[in-house]
């Protein structure tokens, strides 16, 4: 592959201020280049051009205009498609302002955001219409539907709209004019998405971002990575990481992006569509690690790939990369050319990274936030940091707030890619932004002098103790597994006077088998006596008060991250 | 049936063969997350030929379970 033919040149795109504007630029420069493939079964996959995206989201756009959609709240809800990007793109190309919804959500979730959002229409997939028809009970404000694909001849009759009638309305309108209301004329500053956070920490926040904040994150992705031939979309499309950071920036370097259809045929789609790029969240390398690992040792051919890793390595030192000749039978069913993965959502075990980057596939670890549209930092092409989440977005500013003597503190940024503000929350809006206009991330870290970022825990999460001590559950939590490896998962909270830190615990149940600890009680028993030793270790206000155990895996969230506010929420109610 | 079964579910763990039963539970005794779940009902759709919805995998808690909707699937 040709690498410059797909550099982008920061001058062509640095005064972008609107989603439109890269892609027209995509149709003019990449016009008969596939922007998506995707699979419409199990076997037949379609294809669209860039100059054939940007024809349907402008008649898309036009067919809205005409029905009275400008200004409107506009809900988005399904599967990752061709259909759903150039709903999004007309959406907030001078539409209306679009509201991702997570499909996975349950249906009283899902009411509570077309309530909050006040959508009065809903572009849904047919694969999830019967979801949406449950969370509708509740929802009288949602007037219309449109069903994006996978519709059949009985929408009309039910009095759905259908995607492709409404884009082909649109050609007819515009007739090959301009319409009525040129995309060129969109207001950058006007509120153009309403996405909702995933809530980790709380209850979810619709968090608006305007055209500006999204190109402040997709030019700030342009100058420290460069998207390749072709890539690979497998996270939920509604979530800002995927949507802005993956999908839209793709455009920038005419990048293919190929559909996963289903978590179920990862793997299989990766061997199928042979891509060269993917963002993922860890726990999808901690999988494709895994299975690669299994692959290796039944091949019985383990000691030749440790002898490869060993050599691959040593050449490394002295300018030789030998990985991806050395290794080309491990990464066949990966599809053979994947070559970098941005990685993002959650911690990442270091070990899975350095198992990748032995065979030839680089991680770059980032760092983003819902309110920052996502991105704030991540590790550029060919300069990637270990243990660091990234090089700060060269379009913002950073600076730590208090900083305690390692140079730890509230991370708060500003610059283009930080929302406008929470969605009918102007409190919450005003206490997440300093009197002297910075965001407050709410994590704390440090910023080395090249601009590199460390993250250390959460500020959202932290308890401050009646002694004003403040401890970050993460780094205890951290501890205790690290010194009791049997402990799998564990979140450590504390009582509503913050007198007394707590931790529930799932434990690994073939330690619990061969030690006989199958009982809860004895499980107990055993995991207090450890603790007793763990406290002895630590300092005296880190010290664990009680535990209890929890007989399954903790509750994630769609982007997999336990929903810790949720289980200390639990946990805290049913302490003993 | 059920050994069809366990094959495919050993290329998830590395547990001797005669440990897995149609008690077994894919959470607490196999260890699996949640995107280990999905990746594995891909495979069993691969390996019988049938489509497994996602929405059934709620009634789907030990290999026994798996294997009775196979059966009425297949």
């Amino acid at each position: 592959m040709n690498k410059e033919k797909f550099l982008i040149r920061p001058e062509e795109v640095e005064s972008f201020t609107t989603v439109y504007q890269i892609l027209d630029h995509a149709a003019r420069r990449y016009p008969d280049k596939a922007a998506y493939r995707q699979l419409e079964n199990r076997s037949d996959e379609s294809s669209v051009t860039f100059s054939e995206l940007k024809n349907d989201v402008l008649a898309l756009r036009e067919a809205l205009l005409e029905r009275g959609y400008r200004g409107r709240h506009v809900a988005v809800m399904g599967e990752t498609s061709y259909q759903w990007i150039t709903a999004y793109m007309a959406l907030v190309s001078g539409v209306g302002v679009c509201v991702p919804i997570d499909r996975e959500l349950q249906p009283e979730a899902i009411s509570a955001q077309l309530k909050d959002s006040r959508a009065d229409t809903v572009f849904c997939s047919a694969r999830s219409l019967k979801k949406l028809r449950s969370a509708l009970e509740s929802c009288p404000g949602v007037k219309t539907f449109v069903v994006m694909r996978g519709g059949d001849e009985n929408d009309a009759q039910q009095g759905f709209l259908r995607f492709s009638d409404l884009v082909e309305e649109g050609r007819e309108l515009l007739g090959g004019g301009a319409g009525k209301l040129p995309p060129e004329q969109t207001d950058p500053d006007e509120t153009a998405v309403i996405i909702y956070t995933s809530g980790t920490t709380g209850a979810n926040k619709g968090v608006m971002l305007s055209n500006r904040n999204i190109m402040g994150t997709l030019r700030g992705c342009a100058r420290l990575l460069h998207y390749p031939d072709v890539s690979f979309s497998v996270l939920p499309i509604n979530h800002s990481y995927e949507l802005h950071a993956h999908i839209m920036s793709c455009m920038y370097c005419g990048t293919t992006v190929c559909i996963n259809n289903d978590l179920k045929y990862l793997v299989k789609n990766l061997e199928r569509f042979r891509p060269e790029m993917s963002c993922m969240v860890p726990m999808m390398l901690d999988l494709i690690v895994r299975k690669l690992k299994k692959q290796i040792a039944d091949s019985g051919k383990q000691k030749e790939f440790d002898r490869g890793v060993k050599l691959s390595r040593a050449l490394r030192k002295v300018g030789i990369d030998i990985r991806r000749r050395t290794f080309a039978e491990v990464l066949r069913p990966l599809g053979g050319r994947l070559r970098m993965i941005v990685c993002g959502g959650a911690a990442l075990n270091q070990d899975t990274a350095d198992f990748l980057d032995n065979i030839g596939i680089e991680i770059y670890n980032g760092y983003g936030i819902t309110e920052c549209s996502p991105v704030a930092a991540v590790n550029p092409l060919g300069k990637a940091r270990r243990f660091s989440v990234g090089h700060l977005l060269p379009t913002m500013e950073a600076r730590i707030s208090d900083p305690d003597a390692d140079g730890n503190g509230e991370i708060q940024l500003r610059g283009d890619n930080v929302m406008q503000g929470y969605w009918n929350l102007p409190e919450d809006s005003e206490r997440v932004f300093t009197s002297d206009g910075w965001f407050r991330t709410g994590d704390i870290g440090h910023i080395d002098r090249h601009n590199f970022l460390y993250i250390s825990g959460r500020l959202k999460n932290l308890i401050i103790l009646p002694n004003g001590k403040n401890i970050s559950p993460e780094e205890i939590e951290e501890a205790l597994m690290k010194r009791l490896p049997y402990v799998k998962e564990c979140v450590v909270y504390a009582d509503e006077s913050n007198t007394g830190i707590y931790a529930i615990c799932y434990l690994d149940e073939d330690f619990r088998a061969e030690n006989s600890l199958t009982d809860s009680a004895a499980a107990k028993k055993r995991l207090l006596d450890d603790v007793s030793l763990f406290n002895s270790e630590m300092p005296s206000y880190k010290r664990i008060t009680d535990v209890q155990i929890s007989d399954s895996e903790f509750e994630k969230n769609t982007t997999h991250k336990i929903q810790r506010f949720k289980i200390a929420a639990v946990a805290s109610k049913t302490k003993v | 049936m059920l050994e069809k079964i366990i094959d495919i579910l050993l290329e998830y763990n590395d547990l001797p063969r005669e440990s897995i039963t149609t008690q077994t539970r894919f959470l607490a005794d196999l260890h699996m997350n949640s995107l280990d779940i999905m990746d594995m009902v891909g495979r069993f759709e691969e390996a019988f030929g049938v489509e497994i919805p996602t929405e059934d995998l709620n009634s789907i808690f030990t290999v026994g379970d798996l294997v009775a909707y196979l059966e009425k699937l297949v």
